[in-house]
């Protein structure tokens, strides 16, 4: 632990201590003016030849959805029926066509996009022209080249990222990315199947990350990270956007400190970078709604569900299949600074996989997983021995991919367009979710490169198209039942609360609409009142009422913000619960909500989540545990008084110890 | 003999929880499978069937060591010796067992199966040599999405 402070001190001191206006973040930066001339305006000399296209473009549809007569990346076996389980509809898209206006418009030029990842590959043909010469590192080989190497795998994960964002445009190959000019550069440092070696650990934790070290810490590392702190840096330090397709999947509550190398690596890239504008930094909320691998063991909450809790509860679970399993909210760190990004199918529901949690702030594009359901067509590994589209992949384990079902890309280099099987039509999750909001954002830094970090948020929440209307109602609503006229609900239709704003815990605020947000960039944003706030902080001793409602154990604290007349953005919610019964407490029957002074609730985390699954969630009798949690769902709001409510799913009794919220600015 | 015992009991007892599991993974889907054993006042073992995914091997869990309900497929034990005894010839006897850390010759680490770690749990409880040992949990690394 030692030598793990002692190197990210040195990381961030010496990152840092090469910054111009390294202060400047916290000063109020005057209101962006409308701007005068914007490639909004159509009249952009990309000197590109808009006649050549990009042949995969109209089977994009995260780019143009054209609805169920689009032939999009899977082809299989219910196209040939007759499309039976195709219910696409038209316009669930990133309406883009009418920003990139053919190759005249917003088209990401001049933008730097930092792909974070497993790797690049610099000479792909549809990849090349954007990616800047010596601009990446790659932490796994510790080489400017983020090209993938024999170690970091097969498949090149980062590679499909990259093309989302900046699949070089109207070239006549391949696909297009949502900013087909924006430029590329890559900090490789995760391998596909995760961090397994010391060099990725070191990687890691100077990529913004923050994994174990038990290994690492030596001094051969130690000298090396001089060397690569410099090479990092320097490079890192030129990018606008950073495209983080990771995370950690977290099946019990994690003990959480005050500081930690993911919010300090965050932090200083949203705070510092762009001349003290800060750097968008967009992350994966996660692919955890229906289960998801910890320690190579598969965790599925939705079987056994409902069984267990009625066991132990004995109520009525409802609907179990739609409520998340991992939450984007497991993870205590990174936020506010980086946006979490859900997945959507091209039917305008979330794809089945995205972690939903009241921190994600927008939604993507992801699919399904490009088999019987599309994906999105993006840039994979060159040639036919390696990537997804490889000869001598299979699907399920069994048969060669293209004996079942083939792909749009992914025909073994059948395909008259893809003959080299340079493209897939397999990437998906929030993996793909997330570069296509990076792209979008590339787009608004074009349109206007005066916007801050908060700028940029608080557009693509004001912009953001809400989906998928009958969530969380009804029918369909997870609940555990307490009779006819009560019920705990364990997540929420759509709310719009009191600045205005919608959102809903699966879709944050709604579906990305790069149209909306690159007008509003270019033309009509202007500061809100309150912007650029420092971050309002309360903190207390919770007087709890504790009472008991049926078989449900409720505690609430009541917290209040000093100043009303400010505006929050994040809020984030941390408090310690002592089990003051005399049998454990598993901290996966707790639901966690926050309530504003109008009565809105946010959910922070539902009861029965992954964590019911996990020993490491029991609370001991006296023994205490402590939660942090963020919220956007009263972003925009006046500051005021709020309920923190916790609510118990059992027979044991608990006390909140202490309660804070700390009100991120706005 | 003891430790022979043991590791029959443990072995048979093995055998008969995955001829269970895989009777009941040909039949229907799998539920909470749970056996244990009693080996030592004290010292208790668990073996547990991995809930909910039947294609997974049965993994192992020591109980009253924080371990998580889900083992680890390769857990580490981290283990101090008593300053008295030399490392080397204690490596001798668990070849199993591999120093990772030159920091402090006092510090190994090994890593071994979930199969094997009760083994050498037991046996390491046993080993007047060592003064410590604790079962290394991972923090959850960093994946792609």
């Amino acid at each position: 632990m030692f030598y793990k402070l002692i190197l990210m001190v040195s990381f961030f001191s010496l990152i840092a201590c090469t910054k111009p206006n390294s202060d400047s973040s916290n000063k109020p930066t005057p209101p962006p003016k409308p701007l005068t001339k914007t490639c909004l305006d159509g009249n952009e000399n990309n000197q590109i030849n808009a006649g050549l296209g990009d042949p995969f473009y109209v089977n994009s549809w995260h780019l143009k959805n054209l609805g169920k007569n689009q032939i999009v990346s899977a082809f299989g076996r219910d196209r040939r029926r007759n499309d039976a389980n195709d219910d696409a509809v038209a316009g669930i898209d990133a309406n883009v066509e009418a920003v990139h206006q053919n190759g005249r418009g917003c088209t990401g030029k001049g933008v730097t996009v930092a792909i974070i990842d497993s790797g690049l590959e610099i000479a792909h043909e549809d990849l090349n022209s954007n990616v800047i010469p010596n601009g990446s590192f790659n932490f796994v080989n510790l080489s400017d080249n983020p090209s993938p190497a024999p170690e970091m795998g097969n498949i090149d994960h980062g590679t499909g990222v990259a093309g989302i964002v900046a699949s070089r445009g109207w070239n006549g190959k391949g696909t297009r990315g949502v900013a087909p000019l924006a430029k590329l550069v890559a900090f490789p440092i995760v391998q596909v199947d995760g961090l397994s070696n010391e060099k990725a650990v070191v990687a890691d934790l100077l990529a913004f990350g923050n994994t174990p070290d038990a290994n690492a810490a030596n001094k051969e590392f130690n000298n090396k990270y001089t060397s690569m702190i410099t090479a990092f840096g320097t490079k890192a330090d030129k990018a606008d956007v950073f495209n983080y397709s990771a995370g950690r999947n977290l099946p019990f509550p994690i003990k959480f400190t005050s500081k930690s190398a993911l919010d300090e690596g965050f932090k200083y890239a949203t705070q510092k970078l762009r001349d003290g504008k800060g750097a968008i930094v967009i992350q994966s909320a996660g692919n955890e709604f229906a289960g998801f691998k910890y320690q190579d063991v598969n965790i599925n909450c939705v079987f056994g569900r409902d069984e267990l809790a009625e066991r132990i509860t004995g109520l009525a679970f409802k609907n179990p299949q739609n409520l998340t399993c991992g939450s984007s909210n497991h993870e205590p760190y990174g936020k506010p600074y980086a946006y979490q990004v859900a997945a959507i199918h091209n039917n305008g529901k979330a794809s089945s996989y995205s972690s939903a949690g009241s921190d994600i702030w927008v939604t993507g594009f992801g699919g399904e997983n490009g088999l019987r359901k599309p994906a999105i067509i993006t840039t994979d590994n060159m040639g036919c021995d390696s990537g997804f589209n490889n000869k001598n992949n299979t699907v399920y384990g069994e048969t060669p991919m293209f004996a079942i079902d083939r792909m749009l890309a992914d025909q073994k280099g059948e395909n008259p367009n893809d003959a080299n099987c340079n493209y897939t039509g397999r990437m998906n999750g929030t993996s793909s979710a997330a570069p296509s909001v990076s792209g979008v954002v590339a787009l608004m830094l074009e349109a206007n490169p005066n916007l801050t970090q908060q700028d940029v948020g608080y557009i693509l929440a004001k912009t953001a198209r809400k989906v998928d209307e009958s969530i969380a109602m009804g029918d369909v609503q997870p609940v555990v039942n307490l009779g006819a006229s009560k019920k705990l609900e364990l997540d929420l239709p759509w709310q719009t609360n009191d600045a205005g704003f919608h959102f809903q815990n699966s879709y944050g605020f709604g579906l990305v609409d790069a149209k909306a947000a690159v007008e509003m960039a270019a033309n009509d944003y202007q500061i809100p009142d309150g912007r650029r706030d420092t971050i309002s902080i309360e903190k207390t001793t919770a007087a709890t009422d504790s009472e008991l409602d049926r078989e449900l154990q409720i505690a609430s604290t009541k917290l209040s913000f000093n100043d009303a007349s400010k505006k929050t953005g994040m809020i984030r919610v941390e408090l310690q619960l002592t089990n003051s019964s005399n049998s454990n407490l598993n901290a996966g029957y707790l639901q966690f909500e926050l309530i504003n002074k109008t009565g809105k609730k946010s959910i922070l985390m539902p009861a029965f989540t992954a964590w019911f699954t996990s020993t490491d969630s029991l609370i001991k009798p006296n023994k205490f545990m402590a939660f942090r949690f963020h919220t956007n769902a009263f972003y925009g709001e006046n500051l005021g008084a709020y309920d923190i409510k916790v609510t118990l799913v059992g027979n044991q009794s608990f006390r909140i110890d202490e309660a804070k919220l700390t009100s991120f600015s706005l | 003999m003891q430790i022979k015992k043991y590791a029959y009991l443990l072995m048979l007892s093995f055998l008969i929880f995955t001829q269970a599991a895989c009777a009941q993974a040909q039949t229907k889907q799998p539920t909470l499978a749970k056996q244990s054993i009693q080996l030592k006042d004290g010292e208790h073992y668990v073996i547990k069937g991995v809930e909910y995914n039947i294609n997974d091997d049965v993994m192992l869990q020591l109980k009253g060591v924080n371990t998580g309900l889900y083992a680890y497929r390769k857990p580490e034990i981290k283990i101090e010796l008593k300053k008295t005894k030399k490392i080397k010839s204690f490596l001798n006897q668990y070849p199993e067992l591999k120093l990772v850390s030159e920091e402090s010759e006092q510090v190994i680490i090994t890593r071994v199966s979930p199969k094997k770690l009760v083994n050498m749990w037991y046996q390491l409880s046993e080993d007047s040599a060592v003064l410590n040992k604790e079962l290394m949990r991972y923090e959850p690394q960093v994946r792609l999405r």
